[in-house]
């Protein structure tokens, strides 16, 4: 199950800085030689923190939909009188109403299948910036001859 | 002395690389003051790697460009 959690802002600034410094980047690198070490490096820096700004952008917009989401379900389920713990719909303790129990069990299913669907998502989301920072991490690694600071996830061609 | 075009192609191009070295300095300067929260280990580790490496890569271009090994 995914985790709830994150900060879209802070993804969404991360993603911002990396993008405008690639834009920075490649406007005042273009008068280099395309073909001297500099000019290489410049291109290819370049080209991998615009890759990871963009999945940061992506995720962050992605997260603040899903916590948006799981907020309006949360709503919808106290309306029902459920209550959601993480990406679980559950009924609370205590003596109730037949028809409150008729209306939990009515809302519950739809519930479910909404904070599954969103959970789903938000793996998904995860799992692609996870994969697109990884590939950018290792490519500037090879682009600078360093070793990647993390020798972990996917590599070119592999996951 | 007289400057030919190939000189002062030289000249921009040593201009323009120095500009690159002080915007890669100053873009791994930000980077590394952000700290993004991505609400999951996973990803979390693949963005600190990431920015790490960056900072680290950012920080090369800056030496190469300024012509130093």
């Amino acid at each position: 199950m995914t985790a709830l959690g994150g900060d879209p802002a802070s993804c969404s600034h991360l993603g911002g800085t990396l993008l405008r410094g690639a834009a920075g980047l490649a406007r005042t690198a273009y008068p280099l030689d395309s073909n001297s070490a500099t000019g290489r490096m410049a291109a290819a820096v370049t080209g991998e923190l615009d890759r990871a700004g963009r999945a940061l952008q992506v995720y962050a917009q992605d997260l603040a939909e899903a916590l948006a989401s799981h907020e309006r379900l949360r709503v919808r389920a106290a309306a029902a009188g459920l209550e959601v713990q993480g990406w679980r719909v559950i009924e609370p303790y205590g003596v109730v109403t037949v028809p409150t129990i008729q209306a939990r069990r009515e809302a519950a299913p739809d519930l479910q299948a909404a904070l599954d669907r969103s959970n789903a998502r938000l793996g998904r989301a995860r799992a692609a910036v996870t994969r697109e920072l990884q590939l950018a991490e290792h490519a500037l690694a090879r682009t600078a001859g360093l070793p990647s600071a993390r020798a972990s996830g996917p590599t070119p061609g592999g996951q | 002395m007289r400057r030919t075009p190939a000189s002062r192609s030289r000249d921009v191009g040593d201009l323009a690389a120095l500009a690159v070295a002080a915007q890669a300095r100053a873009i791994a300067r930000e980077v590394g003051t952000l700290d993004p929260i991505l609400g999951d280990d996973r990803a979390q580790r693949a963005a600190d790697g990431f920015a790490e490496q960056a900072v680290a890569s950012l920080s090369r271009l800056a030496i190469l460009a300024e012509g130093r090994p």
